[in-house]
């Protein structure tokens, strides 16, 4: 039943943006998804391999690509690294990692911070 | 589902769409989904877009470690800059989040004062909300306890439910049918009385992973447990030593689990049964007899006849170790034997005996501190090796099936060595011999892998690794 979209998704000229680094990360994942779904430590491996060797763009196409086929294991091991990479990191880190820019207007971040003041214990000072 | 268009022209710059920021609400949500709640809040600072998204995640987990602790630096210390506590930071974050599911309820409120009435308010608002998956670990040491409400039993979402600490309820009848959907059931408690601790699995209809890990001060209870659906039970039974009756009708089942202290326990229709792991946990000092021990948990061992995988733990073979009588039927269908602990040798030659098929072979020596058994290794090693009756068994078992043998805690010792030359020689079908070692250092290690390796071989295809 999966290949049935994968198939799908190459005839899609939609998603043009699929590169062949795309396929071959998720289409072997099933594989080595079974393989190593009891062995907790070598999945953990692989998502520091991952976090290493893939920028985040890559990863934003991953989740994208696991999302389209429907598969939802590659689909939550994708965001479990991104949510990963992300905890307790410092905003500035997060926003780097994003790709993101502040658009608040003067004073409203100080208030958010101020209001969630007790989320914001503990976070890295990056 | 795709992402904001960029045409393929604009393929050159780093792309706008590539940036996990531009995924579609959803996903995003998923990702933080992977956070605690207090994790995902501090995101509203991120930009714009993602003010209000923590709002949106079908989750919410609270830990009262997590939300009290405040960082040791000193200038939190001097001025303390809030002063929520953790009932205030809930409730807050229930009026903030918005009115869609919660999926998920995760609350540890394992220190500090409990309050049952929020803890309450909560379950009560997670349950309006078709929540799914409920964990909720409360201080055992508290004085409070949770009062399980009865629109809990009645959810029609739920599927998990995970309680831990002090949990009271009023037991349905038992014409009634609670929790209809419910699949996973985890239970940790101390009982004062266990009269009723399986009456509540007992009435789940569709329930097919049980763990009830319980700490009962209260000796001779009998319990009845019945579940035409349940594949996967988990005990630990934590007794002091005290006895008592557990009657079990499972036909279902395909994973037992079992530890802590036992006493009678009856197995009804195992027919299903696949895998089994034993972990006896008990203090041998407590026990009078522990010899008879050891043959109680042979019997309890011999009960699971039929079933393809065993894993027997140090604290196990010990008891086995010690029995003074025992007689196992044989395990015709047992391919995976696992094996630990410092006895782990002396037994060895009992199960190959009733294990003409196994498989894959686990053996792992661990060292403990408490307890050192005096009989020989070097008996127990002779004996797989020489001794006649055990021969035959041995001998058929190693020429047609064994295809794996993993050694952990190997210590090049004389009569270790022994036996691994003895399997080599003759498994005539192993593929992989893979051997560990804890406390050589390399140079003994090599010593010990030039040896192995000059081992006259049976199977042309075996693999040796030694690490």
């Amino acid at each position: 039943m999966k290949f049935c979209t994968v198939k799908q998704y190459f005839d899609d000229e939609n998603n043009n943006n699929v590169t062949n680094g795309i396929a071959t990360t998720v289409i072997p994942l099933p594989n080595k998804h079974l393989k190593i779904k009891a062995n907790n430590k070598e999945m953990e491996q692989y998502e520091q391999e991952l976090l290493r060797n893939v920028m985040p763009q890559e990863l934003t196409k991953l989740i994208l690509a696991a999302n389209y086929l429907n598969f939802k294991e590659a689909l939550d091991f994708f965001c479990r690294t991104v949510a990963n990479a992300i905890q307790n990191k410092s905003v500035d880190y997060v926003r780097k990692f994003f790709g993101l820019e502040s658009d608040f207007e003067p004073g409203e971040e100080e208030k958010l911070c101020k209001e969630f003041a007790w989320s914001f214990e503990g976070v890295d000072e990056d | 589902m795709a992402c904001s268009a960029e045409s393929t022209s604009k393929r050159q710059k780093p792309d706008e769409a590539d940036r996990i920021s531009n995924l579609p609400k959803s996903l995003l949500c998923r990702i933080l989904s992977f956070l605690t709640t207090k994790e995902a809040v501090v995101t509203s600072i991120l930009s714009s877009r993602w003010k209000k998204l923590w709002t949106l995640v079908p989750k919410l987990d609270f830990d009262y470690y997590e939300l009290t602790t405040t960082s040791s630096s000193a200038e939190v210390q001097s001025h303390k800059r809030y002063n929520f506590n953790f009932a205030h930071i809930v409730s807050r974050v229930w009026a903030l989040r918005s009115a869609s599911q919660v999926q998920k309820f995760r609350l540890h409120w394992d220190h500090g004062v409990y309050d049952p009435v929020h803890m309450d308010t909560w379950v009560r608002a997670a349950i309006a909300r078709g929540v799914e998956d409920i964990d909720l670990n409360i201080d055992p040491n508290s004085n409070g306890s949770f009062y399980m409400p009865f629109s809990l039993f009645n959810c029609k979402t739920l599927r998990a439910l995970k309680l831990s600490g002090n949990f009271e309820y009023d037991t349905p009848p038992s014409s009634s049918i609670v929790f209809p959907s419910l699949k996973i059931l985890h239970l940790e408690f101390n009982f004062n009385s266990c009269d009723y601790l399986f009456t509540l699995p007992t009435l789940c209809p569709v329930l097919q992973d049980l763990s009830v890990k319980v700490h009962c001060w209260y000796a001779n209870w009998h319990c009845k447990f019945i579940s035409p659906t349940l594949k996967r039970l988990h005990l630990y039974m934590k007794f002091d030593e005290l006895p008592y009756k557990l009657e079990i009708k499972a036909p279902a089942l395909e994973y037992l689990n079992f530890g802590g202290h036992l006493d009678s326990i009856l197995l009804e229709d195992l027919a299903n049964l696949v895998e089994a792991v034993i972990d006896i946990d008990v203090d041998l000092t407590k026990i009078d007899y522990y010899e008879h021990y050891g043959s109680r948990v042979w019997d309890f061992i011999g009960e699971l006849g039929d079933i393809k995988s065993l894993h027997l733990s140090a604290n196990t073979t010990e008891f086995l170790c010690n029995a003074s009588e025992f007689d196992p039927p044989v395990f015709h269908n047992l391919s995976f034997l696992k094996v630990k602990g410092p006895c782990m040798l002396h037994v060895l030659p009992h199960l190959l005996q009733v294990t003409p098929n196994l498989a894959v072979l686990l053996v792992e020596k661990e060292e403990r501190n408490f307890f050192s058994c005096e009989k020989e290794e070097s008996f127990t090693c002779d004996m797989i090796v020489y001794e006649e009756p055990l021969q035959q068994v041995v001998r058929k078992c190693l020429s047609s099936c064994l295809t794996t043998l993993h050694y952990k805690g190997f210590e090049g010792l004389k009569n270790e060595l022994k036996l691994v030359k003895h399997f080599l020689k003759r498994a005539k079908v192993l593929k992989t011999m893979k051997i560990s070692s804890y406390d050589l250092n390399s140079e003994e290690k090599l010593c010990v892998l030039k040896e192995l390796l000059l081992f006259p071989r049976h199977s042309r295809s075996c693999q040796i690794v030694f690490s």
